[in-house]
Formats: C-alpha cells, sequence, structure tokens
C-alpha cells in the first residue's frame, strides 16, 4: 500500500520528488553504480545508464507513463467491456452470441501477438498504447459482467422490479450495475497492473511510447546490452516493475475482500 | 362476489428446448403450463395446489406479465394481457403485484428498506419526495414493521420480517390483485402464521384480491376460498374450500388430501398414497395425465384428454371416472 502511494505521488509530481533532470546527459558520468555518496558534487543514489542520465530521476519519471497508460488502459476497456456485458447478459438472443463469439476468437489469440499487430497498424505512441491494451481487455469485462447479469436476472429482486413496471434501464442502471461495481473494480485493478506490464514489455520491443519519454519498459531496452558490465540498469526498473504490480494485485484483493465483507449475503 | 378480476382461457406456456453452439435449433418443448382456464372473483383468495414442477409459479409469473404466454387469454379487470404493450403493462402494474417465495433473494441486498419500498413511488412517479418518506413510513406500519426500520439494510432482518417488507412494497401502489407466490414456505411454521395473519387483515382492510400459490395444504385451506389443484401444468380440480377438502373428486386431490399429516398417532387411515414421479412436462402421458398414477384409471384415460367439466356447484373437475360415473 505504501509502496502504491508513493508511486502514486512520483506520477502526479515528480519534479516535487527529485531535482535532477531525467533526460540530462552526461558522457563523463556514464555508468556510474548505485552510491550514496555524492560524486563530484551530484548524488545519483541509483547511479547512472548509458548516457549519463540519473536512474532514480528516470525511475520517478517514468512512473508517470505507467500509470498513466495502465490506469487510461482499464477505464477504456471497463468503457468497452461493462455496457456490452450488459446489454449481452441482459437481452441475450443474437447480438449476445455474436458478441460473445468475437470474444471468444479474440482470448484465443495470444494477447501478446494482438498488441504487437495492432501497435504495428497504428503505430507506436502513448496514446496507442493505451487503445491496444484497452482492446486486449475488454474481453474480460465483457464476459465477467455478462455471466453476472445472467444470474442477476433471474433474481427475485429484479423480477420483482419489473414486476413493479420498472423500464429496463431502471432494472440496468439501478439493479444490476450497482450490483456488479465490486466486480468490475477488482477486474479494473488486476487490470491496471497487467496494462503496466504488457506496457513496458512493447516499449521493451521497442512498440511502446517513444524513447525520448523516461518510462520504466525503456530503461529495460536500454539496460540489455549493459546487463554484465551495469547490471543495475536492468535490475532496478524491473524490481520498481514488479513491486508495482505486486502492490496493485494486493490493493485488488483487499478491495474484493472489503466488499465481500460487506454484502456478504447474497 | 360473482365480479370476474381476473380471466384466464386456456393459457399455455411452452418453454422451447434449444440445442447447438452457432446454428441452434429446437428439439423439444416443455410443457409448463397447457391449457389453464379458471376466474377470480373480485375480493376472493384463489388457492393454486400443486406439487413442485407443476406450473403454479410459471402461471403467477404468466399472470404478472414477467413472463409471455405461448397462446391463451389474460383478462385483468376488463383488460387483455396478453397482447399489451410494453408501455400498457406498466399500467397495468400498478393494478396487479407479486409477492415472492424467497424473501432473502427478493430484495437488493444494496438498497435499505426505505429505497426498496419507495421503489414503486420512484418508478411510476406517484409522490413527491417528501411524501414518497411518508408513505414509505406508513407501509411499514401497515406490515407491522418500526418505522425506524426504513434506513436499514435487508440483511438485518429475518426471514419474517423480510417477507413483511416484500408485502409493503407490493402493497404500495394500492394494487387490486396480489400473487402470492409461495408467500410463507420458506418461513419458520410459526412465522409463517403470523404473516398469513397479516395478508388476511390487509385483504379486510383493503379489498384485496388473492391467488395464493402454495404447495402447503394447510396454509391454503386456512386462507383460500376457493382451490385449484394442478397436475402437470393443468387444473385437474376446481372448487370451493369447504368443499374440495370435504369431498375431493380427482383421484389427484384424494391422494393429496390423504397425504395431510393429521396432528394425532393414534389415528389410523387408510391412505391413498401416490406412487411414483411426477412424469416429465417434456413428454406429458396421453390421455390424462395423472393415468399412470392412478389407482382408478381405465382404458379410456389412456387414450382421451378427460374435459374440465362442472360437477355442479361451482365445482370442476377434470376426470373420466367422476365424470362417467356421476
Amino acid at each position: 500500500m505504501l509502496w502504491l502511494m508513493v508511486v502514486l505521488m512520483c506520477a502526479i509530481a515528480p519534479q516535487v520528488l527529485i531535482s535532477i533532470d531525467p533526460n540530462e546527459q552526461d558522457i563523463s558520468r556514464r555508468c556510474l553504480s548505485p552510491a550514496l555518496s555524492a560524486t563530484d558534487g551530484v548524488r545519483n543514489v541509483l547511479g547512472t545508464d548509458q548516457l549519463g542520465r540519473d536512474i532514480l530521476s528516470r525511475i520517478v519519471w517514468g512512473s508517470r507513463i505507467s500509470i498513466l497508460v495502465g490506469a487510461a488502459a482499464a477505464v477504456l476497456s471497463v468503457a468497452m467491456g461493462v455496457p456490452l456485458g450488459l446489454l449481452c447478459g441482459y437481452y441475450g438472443g443474437k447480438t449476445d452470441r455474436i458478441i460473445m463469439h468475437i470474444a471468444d476468437i479474440q482470448l484465443a489469440f495470444p494477447s501478446m501477438v494482438l498488441a504487437i499487430a495492432l501497435v504495428a497498424v497504428l503505430g507506436p505512441s502513448t496514446r496507442n498504447m493505451i487503445i491496444v491494451l484497452a482492446i486486449g481487455g475488454w474481453v474480460q469485462h465483457a464476459r465477467v459482467i455478462r455471466g453476472q447479469v445472467l444470474s442477476l436476472r433471474e433474481k427475485e429482486y429484479v423480477k420483482a422490479a419489473e414486476a413493479l413496471g420498472a423500464t429496463d434501464a431502471e432494472i440496468i442502471l439501478r439493479h444490476l450495475v450497482p450490483a456488479t461495481f465490486p466486480t468490475i473494480l477488482v477486474i479494473a485493478t488486476f487490470q491496471v497492473a497487467g496494462a503496466i506490464v504488457t506496457e513496458a514489455a512493447l516499449t521493451f520491443l521497442g512498440l511502446g511510447v517513444s524513447r525520448v519519454v523516461p518510462s520504466w519498459g525503456g530503461m529495460l531496452s536500454d539496460a540489455q546490452d549493459y546487463l554484465v558490465t551495469a547490471g543495475w540498469m536492468a535490475t532496478i526498473p524491473g524490481f520498481v516493475i514488479a513491486m508495482t504490480v505486486l502492490s496493485i494485485n494486493i490493493a485488488g484483493d483487499s478491495l474484493r475482500q472489503a466488499f465481500d465483507r460487506r454484502f456478504r449475503d447474497r | 362476489m360473482t365480479d370476474v378480476l381476473l380471466h384466464v382461457e386456456n393459457l399455455v406456456k411452452h418453454f422451447p428446448i434449444m440445442q447447438g453452439t452457432i446454428v441452434q435449433r429446437q428439439v423439444g418443448v416443455v410443457r409448463a403450463v397447457d391449457g389453464l382456464s379458471f376466474d377470480v372473483h373480485r375480493g376472493e383468495t384463489l388457492g393454486l395446489v400443486g406439487e413442485s414442477g407443476c406450473g403454479k409459479s410459471t402461471t403467477g409469473k404468466l399472470i404478472m406479465g414477467l413472463e409471455r404466454p405461448t397462446s391463451g387469454e389474460i383478462t385483468f379487470d376488463g383488460l387483455d394481457i396478453v397482447g399489451m404493450s410494453k408501455k400498457g403493462l406498466r399500467a397495468v402494474r400498478r393494478e396487479m403485484q407479486i409477492v415472492f417465495q424467497d424473501p432473502f433473494a427478493s430484495l437488493n441486498p444494496r438498497m435499505s428498506v426505505a429505497q426498496i419500498i419507495g421503489e414503486p413511488f420512484r418508478i411510476h412517479r406517484v409522490c413527491q419526495k417528501s411524501e414518497r418518506e411518508r408513505c414509505v413510513l406508513e407501509l411499514l406500519e401497515q406490515v407491522g414493521l418500526d418505522r425506524s426500520y426504513s434506513s436499514r439494510y435487508p440483511r438485518e432482518f429475518s426471514g419474517g420480517q423480510r417477507q413483511r417488507i416484500g408485502v409493503a412494497r407490493a402493497l404500495a401502489l394500492n394494487p387490486k390483485l396480489i400473487i402470492c407466490d409461495e408467500p410463507v414456505s420458506a418461513l419458520d411454521v410459526s412465522v409463517q402464521a403470523q404473516v398469513i395473519n397479516l395478508l388476511q387483515d390487509l385483504q379486510q382492510e383493503r379489498g384485496l384480491t388473492y391467488i395464493l400459490i402454495a404447495h402447503d395444504l394447510g396454509v391454503v385451506k386456512h386462507v383460500s376460498d376457493r382451490v385449484a389443484v394442478m397436475y402437470l401444468g393443468q387444473i385437474v380440480e376446481l372448487a370451493s374450500t369447504s368443499a374440495l377438502y370435504s369431498a375431493p373428486r380427482h383421484p389427484y386431490t384424494q391422494a393429496l388430501m390423504a397425504a395431510i399429516p393429521i396432528p394425532d398417532p393414534k389415528a389410523k387411515r387408510d391412505r391413498a398414497l401416490l406412487e411414483g414421479d411426477v412424469p416429465s412436462p417434456i413428454n406429458p402421458p396421453s390421455g390424462c395425465r395423472f393415468h399412470p398414477r392412478c389407482s382408478s384409471a381405465r382404458q379410456i384415460c389412456r387414450q382421451m384428454e378427460p374435459e374440465f367439466t362442472n360437477l355442479g356447484d361451482g365445482h370442476y373437475c377434470a376426470c373420466h371416472v367422476q365424470t362417467r360415473s356421476g
């Protein structure tokens, strides 16, 4: 939780936390190992990379991309998947079958290959990255929400609302959406984590965000030629990614538990 | 009392059984309700009894318009419900309501009691927000619950209390007809009596008409004016409560009556116990649907479906044995 707060702070206000410019290059100070003591008056706590850029600063600034891409992708896939899931589950019929078959086809496709193909078509940029990740993520929402709605629709309290004369929209908004909300939130949280990993992977492959912008995936990519000589260049961003994903997943888990406790009886 | 509030004629509901993943085709039908006809008079309580799976609840849902019938007529207060548009149904629903069996599933766990009981007002936009609150409190009192309960959530209540909340919701719009779908079968016996008494009191106060769907013959006897016995999607016997309980005509009804426990361990009875299971409604037996389990079945029962005939005094029965011999 604490880690997550720090990462979020980094993403919101990097300039407050760190004074060194993440893009400032200094060839004479390249590949310095992490050290607490200052060399030549400048302190690079986590060392520098092959161009002499401060790694700590790049990590802090890089959190922006990761959090932005992760959150935006999750929000966008909720926006695509949840309405489709609600419609499929509530109305059923042909539309339902068509949409679910599309979802099945997409699920059968390796997600990384799909993402690479889409980036190849759309071109690499931060915005396209978000779109690509959202396209990969809507299926989960649509499927899970559809399943929930299918069972909810037969619940007596939904039938009761129908018997009272509620319109479909009223039933969906008043009864179905609130009931599925915890699920949506939990899936979305895990998607943020997944999106961060995929973003890092795509950027590592050179298909993600621009290399000018500091990002965790980009740092890993830079580091691969220096694994033996400057191992910290790879291990530090790798550790940060792992920790962030882990803490988001833990947060998602506790969210789910909190909701379970609140409405434990049906 | 002869004023007909609800008229049902030849009501049929078949559920298709579909198979196939991409192209679906129908492989059969479940004949949940197969040719029901009955009237409900204003102010009376009609009991609808039968084994599980005989189509009682489906009948209730059909009348409420929650399911669309395959064919047949339902006339409520002079209005044809079957052909009605969704909008028209909305208006009719102010006039009839349903109380469900499971008080744990019929209340949304995420809504407070005030929201649940206020929902009908909100849906039909009948009164202002401030007034709505007053209406909710009044309803709470009418069903015997404390006013302070309105801000609580369903999980804080017992089964009986929840069922009272369900009754309050059904009453909110002042309907003429309330369908009670097994309103007490999920409750403890002691609480059952309370809820039944509540329903009876409300009926007297407001002149309500009930259709009481149940499998508990004791409860039905206690509350109903007339009782219809269902078997495999059809009504086999319909008569006033006293006539049905004292002199059941249909062999199925006779068997049901014999199965009512008598609170006397010494009482000896020769019971006409039913053997075998209810046949599948996908493939009902030919002729009289009860003939495979009937002790007095004759040749004709296997071949011809018996007609639903008046045996006099509003006592209807569908049985060859009864109509032929007397």
